[in-house]
């Protein structure tokens, strides 16, 4: 069992394991990460769609994902390529993100101001992939639903759900990022299935 | 690959299958069972929908501009020099004229040295002359102030007190 560490900033978090797992399910070359331009062209969209469900904030996600990549690139020294980048990234992630709810600043702008996705103009990216405008429609609809879902889950539910079927991180791994018992991220996964699926209903 | 399977998997056999931890019995159920799997699949398929307008969305919103501040730090690593001689020019280029003229200017508007020759003997006697006939010019022409209120300079005889008065 090897060890990717997301070590960044005294940060310490370790993924063990799941090493030529992730999204592309291969590793890549540490020299991907001496390219800023590259690496925020890569993976940045990826990122920021994670951290966006995740908060639920974009303009948030936005200072986290420029945060998390900033550090990635500074510390990519630390990267032993025994995990892919995009697990990498998302470890930094989420520990820019838990540093960032360690902060009064962030209590306090939760309560004065909080950015939401916007549901609509979310579904509206939905790609033609050679539907006619019924199934444009009906996927349109899909999007909204479960995008409104995923709101209603719990925090963890909900990062835990997009590592899994947004980032296609294995479970072990996911336990790993966050520190969690396997049994734990597997129930966070029961219930969060069983809202979604339970709410999604007939729409799917 | 058949629908007559009498029951179907659990909800949690699902899920288990959706995460990635069915059990291979599970993994049996499913080969054989067509509803099974197109409830797997119908969840699978809008994941992938939601995914893609996601992605969409997210690589819509425009893009940082991450690299300026590390490329500025190197930058200015590489430029530092050059920086420092522009900064030396300029002060160069501003700092001299300033100066010069500072000078200048100090240099036009102070008192011209004044050059005291020495006075010889023979000038100083010659001076005392011309000042002595200029006294004398002006004392014979000038009217003393005792001839011009018809005054003198004896003393004012005195007056003697009448007797009568005396004894009174």
């Amino acid at each position: 069992m090897s060890t990717c560490t997301a070590n960044i900033y005294g940060l310490g978090r370790a993924v063990r394991g799941g090493i030529k797992s992730g999204l592309t399910g291969r590793v890549r070359p540490i020299s991907e990460l001496d390219d800023i331009d590259g690496l925020v062209r890569t993976y940045r969209a990826r990122l920021l769609r994670f951290v966006a469900y995740s908060t639920g904030d974009p303009d948030l996600a936005e200072t986290i994902t420029q945060d998390a990549l900033l550090r990635a690139y500074n510390g990519r020294e630390k990267f032993r390529g025994e995990c892919s980048v995009s697990t990498w990234l998302t470890a930094i992630a989420i520990n820019v993100l838990h540093d960032y709810q360690r902060t009064e600043k962030y209590k306090f702008w939760k309560k004065v101001k909080s950015s939401a996705i916007d549901v609509q103009e979310m579904a509206s990216f939905i790609p033609a992939n050679g539907l006619g405008p019924e199934g444009q429609l009906l996927a349109r609809e899909k999007v909204k639903h479960l995008s409104q879902i995923l709101g209603t889950l719990s925090h963890n539910q909900r990062t835990i759900f997009l590592m899994k079927f947004s980032e296609e991180m294995p479970v072990r791994e996911i336990s790993e990022v966050l520190k969690m018992p396997v049994n734990t991220v597997r129930t966070h996964l029961h219930r969060a299935l069983k809202a979604v699926r339970g709410q999604l209903g007939t729409t799917i | 690959m058949t629908n007559e399977v009498s029951t179907h998997l659990s909800e949690e056999d699902l899920h288990d299958v959706l995460i990635g931890m069915s059990t291979p019995e599970a993994d049996t159920h499913l080969a054989q069972c067509q509803v099974c799997r197109d409830q797997l699949e119908q969840f699978r398929a809008t994941i992938q929908v939601f995914n893609q307008a996601s992605l969409a969305w997210s690589e819509a919103r425009p893009a940082m501009k991450l690299h300026a501040g590390n490329r500025f730090k190197s930058r200015a690593l590489v430029f530092a020099p050059v920086g420092w001689a522009l900064a030396a020019v300029a002060l160069l280029a501003i700092g001299v004229p300033v100066w010069k003229y500072d000078h200048r200017s100090t240099f036009h508007n102070s008192p011209a040295p004044v050059t005291v020759p020495e006075d010889s003997e023979a000038q100083i006697a010659q001076d005392n002359d011309l000042l002595q006939s200029v006294n004398a010019v002006l004392t014979a022409n000038e009217a003393s102030p005792l001839s011009e209120y018809h005054l003198t300079d004896r003393p004012h005889p005195r007056v003697k007190a009448r007797p009568e008065l005396r004894n009174r």
